[in-house]
C-alpha cells in the first residue's frame, strides 16, 4: 500500500503542477463569470434596429407602434427592478410593483413610466445610487426614404427598399444614418386579408436577418390583436370586456406527491432543481473527460519515455495502476470539488436577477441527495473509463497513436450529451431505461434520472452494474497494462489483447 | 550471510514459438562484478527482466538474495534498464528521491540522498533543473544515481555505458568500482569488451538465448587456443610438420600490399612460440611479423560466439 500511495502522491503532485489542472479548476468559474458578464454586457450593448412600415390599409401601424412601445416599457421595468435590487438601502422595500407580468407593465405605463416610479422609489434607494440608465430601444420605426413613393405598388416600394435592406444604402434616422433592419408592407386589403392563408400574403415582412425573431413576433402579436379587435367590433362584442376577460388567468397548482406532506407544492426553485441533474451530467462528462486525458497522457509518458521498466523493477503493475488511479482520482475530485464549491458559493453570493429563486433552488439541490449521487457516479464512471483509457495508454506507443483510439471513444462518450435533455424530460422512459443498463452510459443516465426518484431496483441494479463493470475493466486493464507497458513497436493485434486478458499468453 | 546473491536454475523464456532464453543456469557470488556479454537479441535483457520479476520465466527457478521474487527484496536491489527514461517534467533531485522512496527510503532521507549524490557525481548545480533541461549524458547519470541511491546490495546495470562520452564512461566505471568496494554485487551488460575486461571478475556470455561461457575473464581468454600470428612471403609448409602445431589457417585470401600473407598458427598443449620462431629461422622463412600477444576478450567473444554458431 505504501508504494501505491507513493505513486498516487507523485501523480497528484505532478498533475497539480500542470497548466491543465489549473485550467480545469478555473474553467467553470471562468465560463460562468464570462458567460453571465458577457451576456449581460451584450444585452445592454445591443444596438437599436430600424424598420419601416408602409401601411396602405391604415389599420395596423398604430397597434404595431403600441406593441413595440409596450415591449420596450417592459424591458425598462425589468431594468428598473434590477437597478432597485442593486441600490436598495438595507431594510427598505420598493413601494411599487417591479414584476414584469402584463398587468404590472400596464400599471407601470399608466402610472407614467420610469420617471414616476423612480420618484416613488428614490427614498428607499441608497444616497450614492447611480443614475438609472434606460435600456436602448431595440426596435425603432424609421421614415420611408424620400425617394420612395408610399403610394406606389408593393413591388415598386420593395424595389426601392432593397438596397437599404441589403445594406447597400443606409436610412436617415434622427440626423444620422443607420442600416435598415426590416420593412413591413401592408396592402390596402390587409385587414380583410390578414387571416388569408392562400395566394400572396397581404402583409409582408422583409429582412435579411432571420435570427432575430423579436420584431416579427411583436408585429404578429399586434396584427392578431388588431384583427381580432376589429372582428369583435364587427360582431358587436364589447371589446373592453373581452380584453378584461383575456387578462384572466386560471390558477393551476402543481404538486409533487414525492415531497413531504404539507410541502408538496412545486415552486420555481423546485423546477430549477429538477433541471439541475442535467447540469450535473454536464459536470460529470467534462470532469471524467478531463481526468481521462491526464490519465492517458501520463500512461503514455511512462511507456514512451521508457519509465515503465524501472518502475516495474520497484513496484508491481497492480501497484502502479492503483497508484495512478488514486492520484488522478484525487486530481479529478479536487477539480470537481472546486467546481461544486464555486457553483454553490456563487449561487449563495449571487445578487442579480432571479437571486430570490436561485438560493432556495440551491438549498433544494443540497437537500435532494444529488451531490452524493454525483460523487458516486463520478467515482464509478471514473473507474469504468479509467479501465478503458489505461488500456489505451498502455497499448499506444505515443500520443498520436492514442488519438486514433480517442476518436471512437469521443463518439461513444458523446451519447450522454446528445440524450441528456430527452432523459431529463422522460426520466423513466424507454431511452432512459435502455441507457441505464449500458455500463458506459450508466453513470450519466443515473445522474440524470436521480431527481426523478428512479425505482429502487434500478438504482441498486445500476450501482451494482457500475461496480461490476469497473472491476471487470480494471482487472482487464491490469493484465493489458502488465503485458503492454514493456512492449514497443507494432501495436498488438486484437486477438493478442484478448489472449492477454484471458491470461493465455505471457509477455 | 548467504554468499550467493543470484541463482538461476534452468531458466527458459519463450514468447510464443520463439525461445529468448534457453535453459540458463547461473550463480553469482556476493561482492563480484559480473559482466553479461552477448550480441543484440542474445537474451541479456530478457534474462535481466526475469531476474527482476518484470516478466516470468516459462520454466526454471530464480532466487535473488534468498527470495523467489525480486519484489520481495526490492529495497536491497537496484536496476538501470537498457531503455532509459525519466519523467521529463520532474527535477533531477525529485526524480532520484522518488525512485529511492519506492525502494524503501523515507521521503526525507531520499531527498537528502538525492542532493548528496548529485553533488558527488558533478550534477549539484542541476539538482533542481527539470530532466527535460538536462543533456542526454546528464539524464543518464541521473538514472544511474536513481538505481543506486538507496545503496542496494545488488545492482543490475543494463548497457550502462551506451550514450555516454568517454569522460562520463570513466565516471561510471568509478561508480561501479565504488559499489563493489562497498560490498555490493554488480551485474552489467555491455557490448564494449574493454569495460568488461577492465571491470569484471566474472563473465556470462550468452548467444541466441543460451549460455556459452560462465567464468573469469582469464578463463574466457583461455578458451581460445594458443596461437602465433605471422606475416611472410615465404612457403610455410615446414611449420606444418612440427609436433606442437595443431593447425595453420590463412588470414584473408589475398596477399597484403607488401606481397606477404598472414597466417594463424594454432599451438598444441604447452608448445612454446619460441619453437615456431626457431623453425622459421631454420627453414629460411622470412618473417615480416611475428605476434604472440595474449588474445583480447574481444577475440574470446568472437571466437566463442563463432564456435557456437558453427555448432548450431
Amino acid at each position: 500500500m505504501r508504494y501505491t500511495l507513493l505513486i498516487a502522491l507523485r501523480e497528484f503532485a505532478e498533475n497539480a503542477k500542470t497548466k491543465g489542472f489549473w485550467i480545469g479548476i478555473f474553467m467553470l468559474p471562468l465560463i460562468m463569470t464570462i458567460g453571465i458578464g458577457v451576456s449581460s454586457k451584450l444585452s445592454r450593448a445591443e444596438p437599436s434596429r430600424y424598420f419601416v412600415i408602409v401601411d396602405k390599409s391604415g389599420a395596423f401601424a398604430e397597434p404595431i407602434g403600441h406593441s413595440i412601445e409596450w415591449a420596450h416599457q417592459r424591458s425598462v421595468l425589468q431594468a428598473l427592478g434590477q437597478y432597485v435590487q442593486e441600490n436598495l438601502r438595507a431594510g427598505q422595500h420598493p413601494e411599487v410593483n417591479l414584476a414584469t407580468y402584463q398587468a404590472a407593465v400596464d400599471a407601470f405605463i399608466a402610472a407614467g413610466g420610469k420617471d414616476a416610479y423612480l420618484a416613488r422609489l428614490r427614498p428607499a434607494l441608497r444616497e450614492n445610487a447611480p443614475e438609472f440608465k434606460e435600456p436602448t430601444r431595440l426596435f425603432v420605426r424609421a421614415e420611408l426614404p424620400q425617394e420612395i413613393d408610399a403610394g406606389a405598388s408593393a413591388a415598386a416600394i420593395l424595389a426601392g427598399l432593397k438596397p437599404y435592406l441589403l445594406g447597400e444604402r443606409r436610412i436617415a434616422v434622427g440626423g444620422g444614418e443607420a442600416p435598415l433592419f426590416a420593412a413591413l408592407l401592408l396592402e390596402p386589403d390587409a385587414v380583410d386579408g390578414a387571416a388569408r392563408w392562400t395566394g400572396e400574403p397581404a402583409i409582408q415582412y422583409w429582412s435579411t436577418n432571420l435570427s432575430v425573431n423579436d420584431l416579427p413576433e411583436l408585429i404578429n402579436n399586434a396584427l392578431n390583436g388588431e384583427t381580432r379587435r376589429r372582428q369583435y367590433v364587427a360582431r358587436g362584442v364589447d371589446v373592453a370586456s373581452v380584453r378584461e376577460i383575456e387578462a384572466t388567468w386560471a390558477r393551476l397548482g402543481t404538486f409533487d406527491p414525492g415531497k413531504a406532506a404539507g410541502t408538496e407544492t412545486v415552486s420555481t426553485a423546485d423546477r430549477i432543481a429538477g433541471t439541475v441533474p442535467m447540469g450535473f451530467v454536464w459536470l460529470l462528462w467534462i470532469s471524467i473527460f478531463t481526468v481521462m486525458q491526464m490519465l492517458l497522457n501520463n500512461t503514455i509518458e511512462e511507456k514512451a519515455n521508457r519509465i515503465a521498466e524501472v518502475l516495474l523493477s520497484s513496484v508491481t503493475p497492480g501497484e502502479i495502476m492503483m497508484g495512478k488511479l488514486l492520484g488522478i482520482a484525487g486530481i479529478g475530485l479536487t477539480i470537481v470539488g472546486a467546481w461544486l464549491a464555486t457553483l454553490f458559493l456563487g449561487a449563495q453570493l449571487y445578487q442579480g436577477p432571479g437571486a430570490e429563486v436561485i438560493g432556495p433552488a440551491v438549498d433544494s439541490v443540497l437537500a435532494s441527495g444529488l451531490v452524493p449521487m454525483f460523487l458516486l457516479c463520478f467515482l464509478l464512471g471514473y473507474l469504468i473509463y479509467a479501465g478503458l483509457f489505461l488500456s489505451i495508454g498502455a497499448l499506444c506507443n505515443d500520443i498520436k497513436e492514442a488519438q486514433n483510439f480517442q476518436g471512437p471513444m469521443m463518439l461513444i462518450m458523446m451519447v450522454p450529451m446528445f440524450t441528456m435533455i430527452f432523459i431529463n424530460r422522460d426520466p423513466h422512459g424507454t431511452l432512459a431505461t435502455i441507457l441505464t443498463w449500458i455500463p458506459l452510459y450508466t453513470p450519466f443516465t443515473m445522474m440524470n434520472r436521480a431527481a426523478a426518484d428512479p425505482p429502487l431496483l434500478e438504482l441498486v441494479g445500476a450501482t451494482l452494474l457500475m461496480i461490476a463493470t469497473a472491476l471487470l475493466l480494471l482487472w482487464s486493464a491490469g493484465r493489458i497494462f502488465r503485458m503492454a507497458m514493456l512492449r514497443a513497436g507494432n501495436r498488438p493485434k486484437f486477438a493478442e489483447i484478448v489472449q492477454w486478458v484471458r491470461g493465455g499468453k505471457d509477455a | 550471510m548467504n554468499d550467493t546473491v543470484l541463482e538461476l536454475e534452468n531458466v527458459t523464456k519463450r514468447f510464443g514459438d520463439f525461445t529468448a532464453v534457453a535453459d540458463v543456469s547461473l550463480t553469482i557470488p556476493r561482492g563480484s562484478i559480473y559482466g553479461f556479454l552477448g550480441q543484440n537479441g542474445a537474451g541479456k535483457t530478457t534474462t535481466i527482466r526475469m531476474i527482476f520479476d518484470i516478466i516470468k520465466p516459462t520454466s526454471g527457478r530464480i532466487t535473488i538474495l534468498g527470495a523467489s521474487s525480486a519484489l520481495d527484496v526490492r529495497p536491497r536491489i537496484g536496476y538501470l534498464p537498457e531503455e532509459k527514461g525519466l519523467y521529463k517534467a520532474m527535477t533531477a533531485a525529485a526524480t532520484i528521491a522518488y525512485f529511492a522512496s519506492l525502494k524503501g527510503l523515507s521521503r526525507k532521507a531520499a531527498k537528502q540522498r538525492a542532493y548528496e549524490l548529485l553533488e558527488r557525481y558533478g550534477l549539484g548545480e542541476f539538482a533542481d533543473a527539470r530532466i527535460q533541461a538536462l543533456s542526454k549524458g546528464m539524464s543518464q547519470k541521473v538514472q544511474v544515481i536513481c538505481a543506486i541511491a538507496h545503496e542496494p546490495e545488488f545492482v543490475v546495470l543494463d548497457e550502462p555505458f551506451s550514450g555516454l562520452d568517454p569522460v562520463n564512461q570513466q565516471v561510471l566505471e568509478q561508480v561501479i568500482r565504488d559499489l563493489a568496494r562497498r560490498g555490493s554485487t554488480v551485474i552489467f551488460s555491455t557490448h564494449v569488451m574493454q569495460h568488461a575486461e577492465r571491470l569484471c571478475d566474472r563473465l556470462l556470455l550468452i548467444a541466441k538465448g543460451r549460455k556459452i561461457f560462465d567464468g573469469t575473464v582469464a578463463g574466457a581468454k583461455a578458451t581460445i587456443p594458443r596461437r602465433v600470428l605471422i606475416s611472410t612471403e615465404s612457403n610455410i609448409d615446414p611449420l606444418a610438420g612440427l609436433d606442437g602445431v595443431a593447425e595453420i589457417m590463412p588470414l584473408g585470401d589475398s596477399p597484403t600490399a607488401l606481397g606477404t600473407k598472414d597466417w594463424e598458427i594454432r599451438l598444441r598443449g604447452q608448445t612454446s612460440a619460441q619453437t615456431i620462431l626457431e623453425k622459421c629461422f631454420q627453414s629460411g622463412i622470412v618473417l615480416r611479423r611475428f605476434d604472440h600477444s595474449e588474445p583480447s576478450l574481444h577475440d574470446a567473444f568472437v571466437a566463442l560466439v563463432g564456435a557456437r554458431e558453427e555448432r548450431a
